[in-house]
């Protein structure tokens, strides 16, 4: 008996230790790497002139694809936005995905709809097309919209990507708000691609909860009223800022987040398109284009723009925020037990040797293996005599190596956009910082486990995601 | 005379707005299409609008839509536009403007046209 | 290949406990070297406590290599039954006491023979979290101070020099002698810094004489000089400022700096000298592209474009790059011919039909039928049996661009013959721009029930879409 709890305690002991040291330098090597990247994309992009280059004739052409699913309180607004990107030659397209409100009606009548004969090709397969609509007004002749039969938003976005004419798509939720020049700026990797082909782009998205609002534009930036996504500015600093930019110069990203991504649509079409079997069509796209790419022995690039070019409402209530957690558990785990293959496969190089893992350590394992530790050491406190000083020290070392990464966090997000303006708000996020390793990260670490318990009792929905919508969003905060 | 100059970059309107005042007009300047309308809902009665047709948000395009479709207004627009966008100065002669001149432009150029479109319009 | 995988990962995991352990390395040596003297010493009893006695010692020590202290203990006591005079586990004995009083039953055990290293090392760390966390919260507040003011005041100093180079360039009688108060903003390297920056703004738009005069006060104020420094600079970012300065004011001192940079292996600083390049290099502005061979991606395409375009500069006939051996290069001189129409060019497109590249032989589809090109149209014909998918589409639409009476029949055989969807809509789409003949034909298929013609048909002839 004894050497059993010793064989246990030494796997335990060796495992956490080198686990802590790996996750820690993962850590810092990641935000020093994004540092870099950080610094000399804004030197070069410093020197741009978008406004006058962008409207030259040798642009390529851009379909902006947005699904909505029962928005009737936003779409009129969302719309128009997406009309007036700033950029000269896209198509919007709206897919109605079989919404059971008036979300359909709404569009009809603000855009004076009619159905055209449209010849559907159902290149990716996808529910069935009620119709597609124009405007009779020649002013929104950008305008496509495409209703259908419910299929969720994978399958709504196929029937986007099958009715788009243009080379390259681009994926929004319909209820994010995109940055004017967004297409300005995503479109630019794609031009700059030299013998490595650019498959796709995405870029850093921002918290819009109490944010001034109007006509579905961003009017003034506010830091968060509320504890909860105040919380969540900091994880999304963190994870687009330190994290995601030094994979995206690394060439090894995983995901272009699904509230805004641009990809190349023939290789998205080859690949078969969104696949609406996962909760996490986003993560699971990339990874196939990655591995189709390899697979052809072809040279591509996955490019991470550190602009902010997309605005999104995250969940205020702890019920909401746990579902979407939930869900981001299950299409983490579905999307790498579907391309299992790549871990450690020579054939896929960085793929297979850094990301692949990196996620799978990171996003999948990480809470699962906190949890063990916590259990562990909750049995080592009942059944033996913990040491207590020793213990102590090692919640102080992670509790301030938390800290630390989020005032670095702060740091990056003033030396970039300097987009919070008061002073006030600087100690706000450093308290958040403070505060989130207590309050926040047990949660988080809860709700990936009930993830991870209901991937595996075979849960497959998304699980319902109430928007508070940005009309009431503006009102409250204008109080 | 009043003059109404919706231009989003700073310095060309500065230029603008300097030339035309040493001509002896006067000046009002709106940094984009949105101020422009805002402008001329509260206030209008001007003389000309001189309009850059690509801004960030409201556009030129919108901004002489609405002067034209909404104001029912025909004052003379004259508008500023890059080289090369035939296509859009089309689209904006459509829409009812008067008269374009390209960046880079030539203040001596402009400060001509201007003064031949209000002599027409008087006449 | 599962092997294969496996292997890996234990390298992988074996390589990072080794750095772990690297530190302990040291402390581990002494041990054994200390254990080895320790047995020699007892090597003269050795032998005598028999086989039993080895075993067990054996076992301890192994237990106690990998960090079972309590097995190894056990088994310590054991053997000092046998023989209790050994100082080699009486040593072993007083290490693991040691050990299990700082670390009995601890959370976490490590196999540290000095455990206060590790516990040292995470001391220091969690001073330096705290303290860094405190270094940043106070480089941001006394940053934002600073920018603030900073920002505020280069606002006013901007404005300032603004209204004094406007009403210097607009002035009636202005120009014959540099005013005093911008002469005196050119003396400190700060505020002459903030002046270039609007100089080169305000010259972004401007052409004809206002353009001129701004240049002769560039050059009066010595500004020039600035602009070179700012060119040898080694600092790829201020190299590039230099580059853009010398350009607009077009200065061509430096051009041999600039040429050299043309195969700089910086993206930017390349893209940035061949921009220069097209402004000041007078006899042949694109002669860099004989000579290039990176990639001459589609945003410098772009780039150089705007600026012929912007600053209404001449341009050589683009055919010359048609043979390059850089496809980009083709690509980009293909692109030229189109947008500027160089008709001179349009016989030696046609070779480009049959270029090894699909890539190439895409955009030269495209250029022609963009081009109308009518003449074309047999060589398209007969190329379309053996192109690629995509650039069938292509041999189709350009088709569509230019009407004509010879290949409606061809049409009609590619919407009838062909299974794929697009190809049909993309021949019905041409038929249909066919001029009244083609309507015509499309409404006698409309009424025959063969195939799918009716629904392709209706979607081309629906104006409102596309």
């Amino acid at each position: 008996m004894d050497i059993v709890f010793e064989i246990i305690q030494f796997i335990v002991n060796h495992f956490i230790l080198l686990l802590t040291v790996v996750l820690f330098t993962t850590y810092v090597v990641l935000g020093f790497l994004s540092a870099l990247a950080l610094r000399r994309y804004l030197r070069k992009n410093s020197y741009v002139d978008y406004n006058s280059i962008i409207l030259a004739p040798l642009t390529p052409a851009v379909t902006v694809i947005a699904p909505a699913y029962n928005e009737e309180k936003t779409i009129v607004d969302n719309i128009r936005a997406l009309l007036s990107l700033y950029y000269n030659n896209f198509e919007v397209i709206v897919v109605n995905d079989g919404s059971k409100d008036d979300t359909f009606k709404k569009i009809m009548e603000a855009y004076d709809l009619e159905r055209v004969n449209y010849f559907f090709d159902y290149r990716i397969p996808c529910e069935r097309i009620r119709g597609v609509y124009k405007s009779k007004n020649r002013s929104f002749k950008r305008l496509t919209v495409i209703d259908k039969a419910n299929g969720g938003k994978a399958d709504a976005l196929n029937a986007g990507i099958n009715t788009s004419k243009n080379p390259l798509i681009c994926c929004i939720d319909v209820d994010s708000i995109m940055e004017p020049d967004a297409l300005l700026k995503m479109v630019k990797p794609f031009m700059e691609q030299t013998d490595r082909k650019v498959i796709g782009a995405g870029g850093v998205i921002r918290i819009a909860n109490s944010c001034d609002i109007e006509g579905g534009q961003i009017k003034r930036i506010m830091i968060p009223d509320k504890f909860l996504p105040r919380l969540q500015v900091l994880e999304y600093t963190r994870a687009f800022l330190m994290s995601r930019m030094a994979w995206g110069k690394m060439n090894g990203l995983l995901i272009i987040s699904g509230a805004l991504g641009m990809f190349d649509k023939e290789i998205v079409i080859a690949c078969g398109g969104y696949s609406p079997l996962t909760v996490g069509e986003d993560m699971e796209l990339v990874v196939r284009m990655r591995r189709y790419m390899s697979e052809k022995n072809e040279k591509y690039e996955v490019v991470y723009i550190p602009d902010p070019l997309v605005w999104t409402e995250v969940p205020s209530s702890l019920k909401i925020l746990g579902r979407q957690r939930n869900r981001w558990t299950r299409g983490t785990i579905e999307s790498l037990i579907k391309h299992r293959v790549l871990f450690f496969n020579p054939k896929y190089g960085i793929l297979g040797f850094l990301s692949y893992p990196y996620w799978m350590l990171f996003e999948w394992l990480a809470p699962i293996i906190e949890f063990i530790g916590l259990v562990y050491f909750i049995l080592l406190a009942i059944f033996g005599q913990p040491n207590w000083s020793f213990f102590l020290l090692l919640t102080a070392f992670v509790y301030t190596f938390a800290i630390s990464m989020s005032t670095w966090a702060v740091l990056f997000e003033e030396m970039t956009y300097h987009k919070y303006e008061k002073k006030r708000d600087v100690f706000k996020l450093v308290l958040t910082g403070i505060l989130e390793p207590i309050f926040f990260h047990p949660l988080t670490v809860y709700w990936s486990i009930r993830g991870n318990i209901d991937y595996l009792r075979g849960v497959r929905t998304w699980g319902k995601m109430d928007r508070e919508g940005f009309k009431n969003n503006s009102k409250t905060s204008k109080k | 005379m009043k003059i109404l100059i919706c231009e989003d970059d700073l310095m060309t309107l500065k230029a603008l707005e300097h030339k035309l005042k040493s001509e002896g007009y006067e000046t009002i300047i709106a940094h984009d299409g949105k101020q422009a309308i805002d402008f001329l809902n509260k206030n209008g009665g001007i003389d000309l609008l001189l309009t850059d047709l690509h801004m960030p948000l409201t556009g030129g395009l919108e901004l002489i839509a609405y002067v034209r479709s909404e104001l029912k207004s025909n004052i003379p627009i004259v508008m500023l536009t890059r080289v090369g966008l035939e296509d859009t100065v089309l689209h904006a002669f459509e829409l009812g403007a008067d008269d374009y001149i390209t960046k880079p432009f030539s203040p001596e150029e402009l400060s001509l046209r201007i003064k031949r479109l209000l002599i027409k319009v008087k006449s | 290949m599962i092997i294969d995988r496996v292997t890996y990962i234990l390298f992988f995991l074996i390589l990072i406990e080794g750095l772990i352990n690297v530190s302990a390395q040291a402390n581990y040596q002494d041990s054994i070297v200390n254990s080895q003297q320790s047995i020699s010493e007892d090597s003269n009893f050795y032998k005598s406590y028999g086989v039993e006695y080895e075993i067990m010692l054996d076992k301890a020590d192994r237990a106690y290599r990998i960090g079972f202290y309590k097995r190894a203990k056990r088994f310590y006591e054991k053997a000092s039954l046998i023989n209790p005079t050994s100082s080699y586990i009486k040593f072993q004995l007083k290490k693991i006491r040691e050990r299990s009083t700082n670390f009995r039953n601890s959370l976490f055990y490590f196999n540290f023979d000095q455990p206060d290293l590790l516990i040292k090392s995470m001391s220091y760390l969690i001073g330096y979290f705290i303290v860094s966390m405190l270094i940043i919260l106070i480089l941001i507040l006394v940053n934002r101070e600073r920018m603030d003011s900073d920002e505020k005041r280069k606002q006013q100093l901007r404005e300032q020099y603004q209204s004094l180079l406007v009403d210097y360039l607009f002035a009636e009688d202005s120009i014959t002698r540099v005013p005093a108060e911008i002469a005196k903003i050119a003396a400190s390297a700060f505020s002459r810094r903030l002046l270039i920056d609007q100089m080169i703004d305000l010259s972004v738009n401007l052409t004809g004489a206002a353009k001129d005069n701004l240049r002769t006060l560039y050059f009066k104020l010595k500004l020039d000089n600035d602009s070179l420094v700012k060119t040898y600079s080694r600092r790829w970012h201020v190299k590039v400022k230099g580059f853009r300065e010398l350009a607009f004011m077009d200065i061509t001192d430096a051009n041999d700096e600039i040429i050299r940079c043309l195969h700089s292996r910086n993206d930017i600083v390349r893209m940035e000298a061949q921009m220069a390049m097209v402004r000041l290099n007078h006899d042949d502005p694109f002669g860099f592209l004989d000579h290039l061979e990176k990639p001459f991606t589609q945003w410098e395409q772009l780039s150089v474009y705007e600026t012929i375009m912007f600053h209404n500069l001449s341009f050589p006939q683009f055919d010359r790059w048609l043979i390059s051996k850089n496809k980009s290069v083709v690509m980009f001189a293909l692109r030229m011919i189109e947008v500027f129409k160089q008709n001179e060019a349009y016989s030696n497109l046609f070779y480009m039909l049959v270029n090894e590249d699909a890539e190439i032989r895409h955009l030269t589809i495209k250029v022609i039928g963009n081009l109308k090109l009518k003449d074309a149209l047999p060589h398209l014909k007969r190329l379309y049996k053996n192109e690629t998918y995509e650039n069938c589409l292509a041999i189709i639409r350009a088709m569509a661009k230019m009407p004509d009476e010879s290949v409606l029949n061809f049409l009609k055989l590619v919407l009838d013959k062909e299974d794929d969807v697009q190809l049909q809509i993309e021949a019905a789409m041409a038929i249909n721009n066919q001029g009244e003949t083609g309507e015509l034909a499309l409404q006698k298929l409309m009424n025959s029930d063969y195939k799918n013609y009716q629904i392709i048909i209706k979607h081309v002839i629906d104006k409102r879409i596309s």
